[in-house]
């Protein structure tokens, strides 16, 4: 639980800092450097989303990949007590 | 910091009487096409009460004070001198307001900058002041 909590962690982080960086880029459009630290935290980001629903289960409702059971209402709902 | 309470009340009462004002010029000039967008304009030179406005030099209007006494009330906040007033701000000379552009420098590492709320050290700028009323 604790592993999924640290994992979940660094995805609000990573998610973060993308949504800021793309305020600066769409003023910024022409900014290499910022271009290259999007590009870094998006390729982290999807690597940290991917390992997290190999692991515990899709974060979103593109990543079930399931056919003989929908694995979205397998984990706790975040208003339940164990996805706290 | 600007006191927000009072920015809302001071909009609703200019908004409320500029609806006034419309309704009214409506109802003294009915010939006139209301889906033109010219007619949709507010009358800038229309005064308050006594003094006629270019297009109604002979209409008598009495002083309304219906609009004064049919006003929302406002809230003691609002109220110049309270606590609440600009104070500080109403003192300095008038401006124009200025955005410098941002350049890209070191940015927070992402466990700060999600504390913080932003990427960038420079936007990083906490509100130190009380706010409006308490």
């Amino acid at each position: 639980m604790n592993e999924s909590k640290d994992l979940m962690n660094v995805i609000y982080e990573t998610g973060f800092v993308i949504d800021d960086v793309l305020l600066y880029l769409d003023t910024h459009p022409c900014d290499k450097k910022a271009l290259e630290y999007y590009e870094s935290y998006r390729k982290l980001y999807l690597k940290l989303t991917k390992e997290y629903a190999e692991k515990f289960g899709p974060l979103n409702k593109t990543q079930i990949n399931s056919s003989n059971y929908w694995t979205w209402v397998q984990n706790p709902w975040p208003w339940e007590k164990e996805a706290c | 910091m600007y006191c927000k309470q009072k920015l809302k009340g001071e909009f609703k009462l200019e908004n409320y009487n500029y609806q006034q004002q419309f309704r009214r010029n409506r109802s003294l000039y009915p010939s006139v096409d209301m889906n033109r967008a010219s007619a949709m304009q507010p009358r800038l030179n229309y005064q308050h009460a006594n003094v006629p406005s270019a297009g109604n030099r002979n209409v008598y209007r009495k002083p309304n004070t219906a609009t004064v006494n049919t006003a929302p009330t406002v809230p003691d906040e609002c109220v110049e001198n309270s606590s609440c007033s600009y104070q500080g701000v109403d003192r300095l000379p008038l401006a124009m307001a200025y955005v410098p552009w941002q350049q890209w420098k070191d940015v927070y590492p992402p466990d700060r900058a999600l504390r913080v709320g932003t990427i960038f050290p420079e936007l990083n700028l906490p509100l130190l002041e009380r706010s409006c009323g308490k």
